[in-house]
């Protein structure tokens, strides 16, 4: 017991002794979770000696966390995986704007905030996934088309609970009004081919399968089946076609990945060095090729699987709207109890 | 003599009211004003989400008892095939997080998995719906399959101890084996199955990840959608208290039905079960059935996720392994001490005290249990934050450029949040162990002039070293496993095995993830087989 006791005393004691580090550093608090981004970061530590300490998990819930921190955050950079919880950061007060040459530079116009709060980082697009077998692509054109009587029991998509689907909603309620993106909604729901279940693989897998015909979800985990190391998975995506709706009014719907500098950021310039560090060339074609985003930057080619589905119209709508509309959306799956 | 039980009293009313902490400061929120999508939840889904809760809970409860219970039954008292392993094996279901079997089934059963591919080899196409897991009876399965052994170990062990005498005497009263068993074990073990099964309900009501995956709208589906979808993090509470009020609705009627029947074993010295050998049918039947759960529980995902692991043998590269196994165990380690030490401090208190103390006790303790680990982790969030913001002159003492939240972003909030958590798992088998000892030696030892302090080191602890040992190994294993917590209050750049897999599972890459899942496994097997040898040497 007394040993017990005395070993808890010793941590604490490393523990308060531990914290007192002089070294330069940056904090970032983060929603991407992907190997290839601790990978740029450790480069970034490399060529600057700037240490780089995350914090990784859902972005709505860093968000609480540094609510609830306040002044006393050590959070100096906030990154997520999807435009709606930048926003909700930047109207939380959370963020503070910079006007930057290099980020302005890196970045187009639409993939950033207009005030400065956030910066685009990568580009996902939410496209069509169709049966080669059973659906030409003839048959598809927008997401609006949907609602069609042919597709009842076709549609495959997944749970209420995901903010790429809750995107895609928001951006509804955005150009076309809350009325509209619910009458959407519910006639969706009747189109489903089953309840929504599973991540966005299992939707492609659903299509190869013969479960639905048509799936909506992220061009991303297309990649990522393409290139999988499970043989009967690469088959099965073999079966689909990606298909981009809304190219001759609107566009595709996309999301981007974001950056911002907190507001009680505590290492602001190293923040900046690595904001304009993961814009910059280098950082960006290792989004692009490790992992099945568009980049951002514009000098900067997708991947080679990316560029063989073509170039195509992203939506047109101010990515801040995401952000606002989001409780919408969330409302609206609810409203047509979308999941159940 | 007085002083040592004061002593003893406050100690434990102060742990008790620190557990209470997070809870009571959660408590708060419910004088928040509704949102407008709280009202939405209200007036649209609630029911539908408090339905879904309800069947998956009661019925994943209902067939872990089944199956815990009858593979407890047929080990304790029978001999057959394999039945000198089974004892053991059974118990390694408990080792693969829930989730993880939840992906590992889909994975195999679905188009591209092995059992599919498997058969469209050999020019068989079966329908889908055949092989979907993801439904409700899929979730009752996954759950039941992992988490029964909580009611198999906590029955398994109570049978061994308790009933050896009372069959005896049946026995020599030439009773029949059925008879026995309807007229004697089963209402004697009903404690340990309401308990067993209460654990194993309320694992299954703070899930997150099976129900996401599995598309089972549920009440914690509907906390999440709030804060992760609304930002609405008060809402989120007040549905969690929602939640908290339904799971304490059930504990009473448990209560209830358990009853006021306590029994004393008769006798101390515990009389040693003779194994009855099957014969025949009766053995293969035993043998199937243990075998088939083994299978299910444990076996076939392992399989299928040591093949993945096989395939992606290039994450060996990129996870730094050593690292990952240390901080996991020696942060599951720190906890579970702390943890039976509380719960022995508290139920040593508690023996002594009127029955109402006991329950309030319990409840108390059991309220951490009962919530979404994502809401504990809030509310330790903001007592932690606020206790550092109070105390930053103190560390300043010690280092004057000290960081304001020296203990937020340090791995004591995790520590103290898997013990609000987890506290109740522990201090239950404490508590019953406490209870079915008695006072009596207790007593004895009193009159002998030794005070509680006293006895409590030379008698109880010593007597309730095997109670330890097991409460122990559920509580370790319960914290390696853990993840929302340690997602939601690691300091930076804190990964453990159990955020490495999520992280994987996460981004849809379950094969990735078997690996790290494979060294928790490996880890809990380890602590299993270290609890046993433990065992057989006291």
């Amino acid at each position: 017991m007394k040993k017990i006791i005395l070993s808890m005393l010793l941590l604490v004691t490393i523990l308060l002794t531990g914290c007192a580090e002089k070294e330069q550093v940056v904090n970032l608090y983060t929603s991407r979770h992907y190997d290839a981004d601790q990978e740029l970061l450790d480069q970034f530590t490399e060529e600057t000696g700037i240490t780089v300490n995350v914090v990784k998990d859902e972005g709505s819930t860093l968000i609480t966390r540094m609510e609830a921190e306040g002044e006393d955050t050590l959070a100096d950079l906030f990154i997520t995986s999807d435009a709606a919880n930048l926003e909700v950061a930047k109207s939380s007060g959370l963020l503070q704007s910079i006007e930057n040459e290099v980020l302005n530079e890196n970045i187009p116009n639409n993939l950033r905030d207009d005030e400065g709060y956030w910066f685009g980082l990568t580009m996902r697009a939410r496209v069509i996934v169709y049966s080669l077998d059973r659906v030409s692509p003839d048959e598809l054109s927008t997401y609006e088309d949907l609602v069609n009587d042919k597709w009842v029991g076709k549609i495959l998509i997944r749970s209420a609970s995901n903010i790429y689907n809750q995107s895609l909603l928001s951006s509804f309620v955005a150009t076309k009004g809350y009325e509209e993106a619910k009458e959407w909604a519910s006639v969706i729901k009747n189109n489903m081919a089953r309840t929504p279940e599973g991540n966005d693989r299992a939707q492609a897998i659903a299509v190869a399968a013969g479960i639905g015909d048509i799936a909506i979800m992220n061009t991303y985990y297309i990649g990522k089946m393409i290139y999988s190391d499970d043989a009967e998975q690469t088959s099965a995506v073999e079966k689909v076609g990606v298909f981009f709706p809304n190219q001759d009014n609107g566009g595709t719907h996309v999301n981007i990945s974001g950056i911002g500098l907190t507001k009680h950021a505590k290492n602001k310039d190293n923040a900046i060095k690595l904001m304009e560090y993961l814009t910059e060339e280098d950082a960006q074609s290792i989004y692009a090729s490790a992992n099945y985003e568009y980049p951002v930057n514009p000098n900067v080619e997708p991947s080679e699987l990316l560029k063989s589905w073509g170039e195509f119209e992203t939506q047109d709508i101010n990515l801040s709207l995401l952000g606002e509309f989001n409780k919408d959306a969330v409302a609206i799956f609810e409203e047509v109890n979308w999941d159940n | 003599m007085k002083k040592d039980i004061l002593i003893w009293k406050s100690l434990a009313l102060i742990l008790l009211i620190i557990v209470a902490l997070p809870i009571l400061v959660l408590l708060t929120y419910i004088f928040t004003p509704n949102s407008e999508f709280f009202k939405t939840i209200l007036e649209n889904t609630l029911f539908s989400y408090i339905k879904n809760t309800l069947v998956l809970g009661l019925f994943a409860a209902l067939v872990s008892a089944i199956l815990g219970y009858s593979l407890a039954y047929i080990t304790t008292y029978y001999k057959f095939i394999f039945s000198r392993y089974m004892g053991f094996l059974l118990i390694l279901p408990l080792s693969i997080p829930t989730y993880i079997a939840g992906y590992t089934y889909e994975g195999m059963l679905n188009y591209t998995g092995v059992i599919q591919s498997t058969l469209r080899s050999i020019g068989l196409n079966l329908n889908q719906e055949f092989f979907n897991i993801l439904s409700m009876p899929g979730a009752i399965f996954i759950f039941s399959i992992t988490l029964y052994p909580y009611v198999y170990l906590i029955t398994k062990s109570y049978l061994a101890k308790q009933t050896g005498s009372y069959i005896e005497t049946a026995r020599t009263l030439g009773k029949s084996s059925f008879s026995i068993f309807r007229r004697v074990i089963l209402p004697l073990s009903r404690p340990a199955i309401i308990a067993g099964s209460t654990l194993v309900l309320l694992e299954t009501l703070a899930d997150y990840a099976v129900v996401t995956f599995f598309g089972i709208p549920t009440f914690t589906s509907a906390i999440f959608k709030t804060w992760y979808g609304l930002g609405e993090h008060e809402s989120a509470i007040k549905l969690a208290l929602i939640a908290m009020l339904i799971v304490i609705i059930i504990l009473i009627f448990e209560k209830l039905l358990r009853g006021r029947k306590v029994y004393f074993s008769s006798s101390n010295t515990v009389k040693v079960i003779k194994k009855v050998e099957l014969k025949g049918i009766h053995n293969i039947l035993a043998t199937v059935f243990t075998l088939s759960v083994f299978s299910f529980g444990f076996l076939f995902p392992i399989l299928q996720q040591i093949y993945w692991a096989i395939r992606e043998v290039d994450m060996f590269k990129r996870v730094n392994l050593l690292e990952l196994i240390l901080r996991t165990v020696s942060i599951g380690l720190i906890a579970s001490v702390l943890i039976i030490m509380i719960s022995l401090i508290i139920a040593n208190v508690l023996r002594l005290s009127k029955p109402i103390y006991k329950r309030l006790a319990s409840s108390v303790v059991l309220l951490g249990y009962s919530m979404s680990g994502a809401i504990i982790a809030l509310g330790t969030l903001i007592i932690f934050i606020f206790v550092d913001r109070n105390m930053v002159w103190l560390y300043k003492l010690f280092n004057p450029n000290t960081r304001t939240l020296l203990f937020t972003m340090s791995p004591l909030i995790l520590v103290f949040a898997y013990i609000i958590r987890f506290l109740s798992v522990g201090f239950n088998g404490v508590l019953s162990s406490y209870e079915k000892m008695g006072n009596k030696y207790y007593e004895a030892s009193k009159t002998m002039g030794k005070n509680t302090t006293k006895t409590f080191f030379k008698i109880d602890l010593p007597l309730l070293k095997i109670v330890t040992i097991n409460a122990f190994i559920l509580v370790f294993i319960d914290i390696i496993k853990e993840v929302t917590i340690t997602l939601k209050l690691r300091p930076f750049n804190y990964d453990t095995l159990g955020t490495k897999v999520y992280q994987y599972a996460t981004d849809e890459m379950i094969p990735v993830a078997s690996y790290p899942s494979l060294v928790i496994v490996l880890l809990c097997i380890i602590a299993i087989v270290v609890t046993n040898r433990l065992r057989r040497q006291s």
